[in-house]
Order: C-alpha cells, then sequence, then structure tokens
C-alpha cells in the first residue's frame, strides 16, 4: 500500500474522516427523496468550500493541505439550505463562511461554527430559507433512527455525549414547560417533524463541532444548556427558522470568551510560578553569597 | 476516583430515557395543538366565477414536510364558496388582513380599484419561513379576483396563512 493510500485510510478512521462518511451517507439516503436542487446546492458548497479553503491556507502556509473542515462546512449548508434557493446564494454562503473560519479567530481557533455563521448571514442578507433536508425528515421514524443511531455513535467517538445529553434534556424541558404552562400551539411543531429531526442533526452533528466546542464534561453540559436555552430564546422571540443555528452561535461566542478567560488565567498562574522560583533562585543566591 | 474516559454506558442510558421521557410528554401536552394546527384555521376563500377553468390539480410534493422540503408543483385549494362573496364587486380601497398558521402570520394588503382588485402584497411576512416560496400568490388573487389561489405544496401553512389574510382583507371590502 503506498504512503498516500496509508494516509488516506488513517484520515478516515479520525472522527473527521468519520464525520464526513457518515455525513456523506446521510446524504446519499436523502438525496432521493431531495426536492429541488439538493444534490446540486451540495456539491456547489462543498467544492466552493474546500476551493477557497485550499487557496487560503496554501497562501497563509505554503502548503497544500485536504480541506476536509471545509469540505464539512459545504456539506453542511447545502444539507441544510432551502433546495430551491439559487446556487449563487449557496456558493456565497459557502465563501463567508470559510473566509469568517480564517479570520474570526482567537486563540489560534476558529471562533464560530462556519456553516451555521454562514446560514444564519445568509438568511438574515438574503432572506434565504432552510430545508435540512439532511436531516432526513421525509423518512419519518426510519429517518429520525438513521440521525440518532449514527449520531450518536460519532457523538460517542468525539467523546462529546455530555453535551448531546444536556442539550437535548434542556431543549425538550423548555418547550415542555412552555406547552405545559399554556402555549403549545406556539411549540407543537418542535415536537414533530421536521423540527424534531432537525434538531437530532442539529445536537450530533453541529452543536459537537470540536474547534468550537468544550472538551470538559463539566464544560459541556454548561455549553448544551446554554444553546438549548439560547435557542429556545430566539424561537420564542422571533421564530425564525434558524433559531437553532442562532442558539449554537450565542454558545460558540460564550465559548470562546470563556476559552480566552481560562488562558488569561494560565499564562498568569505560569506568570506568578516563574516569579516564585525566579525570587527563591535570588534568595538562595543571596544567603549563599552571605 | 478516576475519570471516566467516556461517558458511562449506565449514565447515557439514563440520560436517553429521560430525553425520552420528556419528550413523550412534550408531544402529548401538544397532541391537541398540532391537530388543530394541521386541520388549518378554516381558510375561506371567496372564489369567482370566472376563476381560471384551466388550472387543475396537479401532483403534490414528494416530501412530507411541510414549509421544508418544497416542490414547485400545486394544488388547488379546495375551500368551499362563501355565499354572497362570488361576484367579484368589492367596494374600492385599501384593506388589511392577517392570518396566522402553524409557522407564523401574515398581512396582507389589498387594493380595491372600481369594484376590482387591483393589487395585492404581503405586508408583513411573520413566518418562520421566507415568504418568497409564495411570492407567485398575490399576483393570483389579482388575476383569478379571488382568495382562492393555489396552495403552494410544502408552503401549505404559509399559502393557508395568505389565503386567510386576503380572505380577512375582503370581508371588509365587501
Amino acid at each position: 500500500m503506498t504512503r498516500a493510500a496509508q494516509r488516506g485510510l488513517r484520515f478516515f478512521r479520525t472522527p473527521k474522516g468519520l464525520m464526513l462518511i457518515i455525513l456523506v451517507a446521510l446524504l446519499g439516503v436523502a438525496a432521493p427523496n431531495s426536492a429541488g436542487d439538493g444534490p446540486r446546492l451540495l456539491a456547489a458548497g462543498a467544492l466552493a468550500a474546500a476551493a477557497l479553503d485550499v487557496m487560503i491556507v496554501y497562501g497563509m502556509w505554503g502548503e497544500w493541505a485536504f480541506p476536509s473542515g471545509a469540505l464539512l462546512t459545504g456539506l453542511f449548508i447545502g444539507g441544510l439550505v432551502d433546495p430551491f434557493e439559487r446556487v449563487q446564494v449557496v456558493v456565497v454562503i459557502a465563501i463567508a463562511a470559510i473566509f469568517a473560519k480564517h479570520i474570526v479567530r482567537l486563540g489560534g481557533s476558529h471562533v464560530f461554527n462556519p456553516a451555521a455563521l454562514g446560514l444564519v448571514a445568509s438568511s438574515v442578507v438574503f432572506g434565504s430559507g432552510q430545508s435540512w433536508w439532511a436531516a432526513l425528515p421525509d423518512l419519518g421514524a426510519i429517518g429520525v433512527a438513521a440521525v440518532a443511531v449514527s449520531g450518536w455513535w460519532i457523538a460517542r467517538r468525539l467523546n462529546k455525549l455530555p453535551m448531546v445529553a444536556t442539550f437535548l434534556g434542556a431543549y425538550l424541558v423548555l418547550f415542555t414547560v412552555t406547552a405545559i404552562a399554556g402555549s403549545p400551539d406556539q411549540v407543537s411543531e418542535v415536537f414533530r417533524s421536521p423540527d424534531l429531526q432537525a434538531a437530532l442533526f442539529f445536537a450530533f452533528f453541529m452543536l459537537t463541532d470540536p474547534p468550537t466546542s468544550p472538551v470538559r464534561y463539566r464544560d459541556q453540559a454548561i455549553y448544551g444548556a446554554l444553546v438549548a436555552a439560547g435557542s429556545y430564546a430566539v424561537f420564542m422571540q422571533f421564530g425564525v427558522v434558524y433559531f437553532l443555528l442562532a442558539g449554537l452561535l450565542a454558545g460558540n461566542a460564550v465559548e470562546a470568551g470563556r476559552r480566552t478567560v481560562a488562558r488569561r488565567r494560565r499564562r498568569t498562574r505560569s506568570a506568578r510560578a516563574r516569579e516564585r522560583l525566579e525570587a527563591n533562585a535570588h534568595g538562595a543566591e543571596a544567603a549563599r553569597a552571605a | 476516583m478516576s475519570k471516566p474516559r467516556h461517558f458511562s454506558g449506565r449514565l447515557a442510558a439514563l440520560s436517553s430515557a429521560a430525553i425520552l421521557a420528556v419528550y413523550a410528554v412534550g408531544y402529548t401536552v401538544t397532541e391537541d395543538a398540532a391537530q388543530s394546527a394541521e386541520s388549518g384555521p378554516a381558510p375561506t376563500p371567496t372564489p369567482r366565477a370566472s376563476a381560471d377553468p384551466t388550472t387543475s390539480p396537479t401532483s403534490t410534493a414528494r416530501g412530507t414536510s411541510p414549509a421544508q422540503t418544497p416542490t414547485v408543483t400545486v394544488q388547488r385549494a379546495t375551500s368551499t364558496a362563501t355565499p354572497g362573496a362570488s361576484s367579484g364587486s368589492y367596494r374600492d380601497g385599501t384593506y388589511v388582513g392577517f392570518g396566522t398558521g402553524r409557522h407564523g402570520s401574515i398581512e396582507a394588503t389589498v387594493t380595491v380599484e372600481g369594484g376590482k382588485i387591483t393589487a395585492v402584497q404581503i405586508s408583513q411576512c411573520l413566518t418562520r419561513y421566507p415568504c418568497s416560496r409564495i411570492g407567485a400568490l398575490p399576483g393570483q388573487v389579482v388575476s383569478r379576483q379571488s382568495a382562492q389561489v393555489d396552495y403552494v405544496s410544502g408552503a401549505t401553512d404559509s399559502s393557508r396563512s395568505f389565503i386567510q389574510a386576503v380572505t380577512n382583507a375582503l370581508a371588509s371590502a365587501n
């Protein structure tokens, strides 16, 4: 086996590679049932994102790198956007998402989930819709099972199950309490297709994005609950179709802030430890001299 | 105590059971609301005798998720005529009506000149989905001189809200 083939095989065993395989499989199942131009938009989004990412990475580092993250971003955009959207708009969303990924950064990592940022921005700017056809809303219970099983497996591989569990728990509790409290008509759709499949797909595949989500279990739980609360607030206040993605962006921003604070604290702690060591060394030297 | 490398199986099972239980409660509590939303706010379009007879019912969307996987095909609204509202003669003026559905509300502004509907506008789109999908419906109201327009497959709820909004506006013009 050649070295390139071995590298390729190794990539498909990584979480990102596995995510790519699962996403392509789900989209493969969804495509025949997709109305409109779903597959064409998918290809346009993935190609535009990947091509731009390759160029940016080469321009910045002088290296050719396989654009796995950008491909995922493009697939998410193509799989979530309204299948009747114009191809040009999808290409613009993909380009904006990749630019945002490389520009909006804190501590060496991008702040926002690129696909979520691109889709929310396009909804606001172009009024473009979303269908979440990649979440298999047309396949009923089979679709729910396919998304849940594959999503559970990948979330377990990413070690992000606490985040998924707290998100889904908090999300459903908030909407259930609202229904019990007297507004069942306002939230009934959340418990049904296609919103149910969208929430599952979102929880397993988008919320768990490693660069923008926390690692420690406690932080994961807080993050999951926070995104659920943000999504709920956007849904109740504005009722827009991108409420889940808006909640995710809010969570991304808070997580970036938390990481920045933690990094500063770590730096301050190490600086103090260094000062103490130096002071001890000076003291020892002075004592020796005396 | 060492930190578990993975979310333990027991905790995962407990979490899943809790999530399913909450979902079941939420689903049950919203069952009636979902059913009444599904049946819709009983649109009462005002068909005109000269409504375009060449528009025949066409196939519906492959997808089953309303407003999510739309197709360009349309199906004829099958509402019943409202007695006394099919004359096609309205009082001149500009009328505003609201229609509300599962995915939000639509405000339609209808302009009547010389007893005929001359312009219809979706003046406010407060639905979760963009109103671009039902962008052809105002034109249909003008050409048919009636609120009896086609339901856009995949945007059934928005179509219904629009029909209801126009119907309410025309009710003031009668």
